[in-house]
């Protein structure tokens, strides 16, 4: 019995580690978490690298329009360490029209959304990442609720650095649109349109 | 404080050849429920130091017959002894998996963005001398570079020498992390092998800032050594204590 035990702690040893490398690849979930070995094999879970970027259009459905997307600064506050973020997080908000009046709908948002907003932050290159995403569709989608045809457009971003070109990022685009998540594909700073769109902020 | 307290109370449980397995139960009632509170955000520390903890409990290190004769079991720690092994193995297979790492990535994170600790402190030290010296564009820009500023940063990119800089250790110890377990199997090599993993646990654990990890994985890297399987019991025991501590106290 003892021996058969330890037989099974030295081979669980080996397998566990073999199988969480490989989903973790798979699936995209942190090689830091759930007991794998791969500590450092992708950036720490609280990496101020990793973010979301929330883009709002406003407009009747379609694309983003690139062009007309402008900052609000509401939850960086000029910096990577927000009031409300007491960790490095990079949650962003960009909306368009620049008419709009995300931050005054959000500076009016419960504490309880707001934390809800913090663990959304955090919880980025953690499991269940749709579900995050579905969370903070619905939270801003609710904020708006009073204006018709919104649309969503959530890019859940990760900045990584490039040996070639020092800043590289990279994410996956979500349309959410009438309670609905749709995953669009991924953008990356190396799309024609993004790098100008990123510049003229 | 009763936390803290309790470790204490685990560790002199611990340290008594009747009552050790109480204190490692202690300690294991600790970790498992940190793992149940931050589950499934729970850091993979965690996890392996709970396994460790439990291979403790299961595989008592003395036995009493009935004659009375005292036994040495050495289970446990061929078990850590594997486990360890395993993690300096599976830790490199996976840097490479991920490409993250070997790309230097890490390292020029550190460098150029994690505000303080002392490995980015370390080397930006170094990247700084490089920059000056080679006179590349980062000579004159301003370390760390806060987060807001990136975009206006975009048109930075790296020399040829501060690559090497980034990637050099990261190549370094992803092929010692693979290559020195593989070097123990072969006995010719296993001496070599451990010493020189005992350098990179403490290199890595400084790199990294987890002292609190680094102790475990010394107390059971130095249970290599002939006829130290008993003492690595109490060293297993103010490495666990060490880390409870930085883990429930240090860390909030």
């Amino acid at each position: 019995m003892k021996k058969t035990l330890s037989y099974l702690i030295v081979a669980a040893l080996f397998i566990w580690p073999a199988t969480h490398m490989a989903l973790s690849k798979k699936y995209g979930f942190s090689s830091w978490r759930l007991g794998g070995f791969g500590m450092y094999a992708t950036p720490h879970p609280d990496h101020p690298f990793t973010g979301i970027l929330v883009i709002l259009d406003r407009t009747e459905g379609g694309e983003p329009s690139w062009d007309s997307f402008r900052r609000v600064p509401i939850l960086l506050g000029g910096s990577e360490r927000s009031d409300f973020f007491q960790y490095y997080s990079s949650l962003e908000i960009w909306l368009s029209p620049p008419s709009a009046s995300l931050p005054e709908a959000l500076s009016l948002g419960s504490v309880e959304e707001l934390r809800r907003l913090r663990s959304l932050a955090k919880s980025i290159r953690h499991i269940r990442r749709t579900e995050d995403v579905r969370g903070l569709a619905e939270i801003l989608d609710r904020r708006f609720s009073d204006s018709p045809n919104n649309s969503l457009f959530i890019i859940l971003w990760t900045r990584r650095l490039d040996l070639k070109g020092l800043l590289y990022t990279e994410g996956d685009l979500y349309h959410y649109r009438n309670d609905s998540l749709t995953k669009r594909g991924r953008v990356s700073s190396r799309d024609q349109r993004l790098p100008d769109f990123l510049r003229s902020l | 404080m009763a936390g803290v307290a309790a470790l204490f109370a685990a560790l002199i449980l611990a340290s008594k050849p009747r009552l050790y397995r109480l204190g490692f139960l202690i300690f294991l009632g600790f970790s498992a429920h940190h793992i149940f509170r931050t589950f499934p955000y729970t850091i993979n520390h965690m996890f392996l130091e709970t396994v460790f903890i439990a291979v403790l409990v299961l595989f008592p290190a003395r036995e009493t017959t009935d004659s009375g004769e005292a036994l040495v079991d050495g289970t446990a720690t061929r078990i850590l002894q594997i486990g360890i092994l395993a993690v300096w193995f599976f830790s490199g297979v996976q840097k490479i998996v991920q490409g993250y790492y070997l790309s230097g990535e890490m390292f020029a994170f550190q460098t150029l963005f994690q505000p303080d600790g002392d490995l980015a402190l370390a080397l930006r030290k170094g990247f700084a001398f490089l920059s000056r010296y080679f006179e590349t564009p980062f000579a004159r820009t301003a370390l760390p570079i806060a987060v807001p500023e990136l975009f206006q940063n975009a048109h930075l990119a790296f020399s040829g020498v501060e690559k090497a800089y980034f990637m050099a250790p990261a190549w370094l110890i992803v092929i010692a992390e693979v290559f020195l377990p593989v070097a123990f199997l072969r006995r010719s090599l296993r001496n070599f092998a451990v010493t020189a993993l005992v350098g990179c646990q403490m290199l890595v654990g400084w790199m990294a800032s987890e002292y609190d990890f680094s102790l475990t994985g010394l107390a059971i890297l130095f249970s290599f050594f002939p006829d130290r399987c008993r003492q690595t019991y109490p060293a297993l025991a103010i490495a666990a204590l060490g880390y409870f501590i930085f883990e429930s106290v240090g860390r909030g």
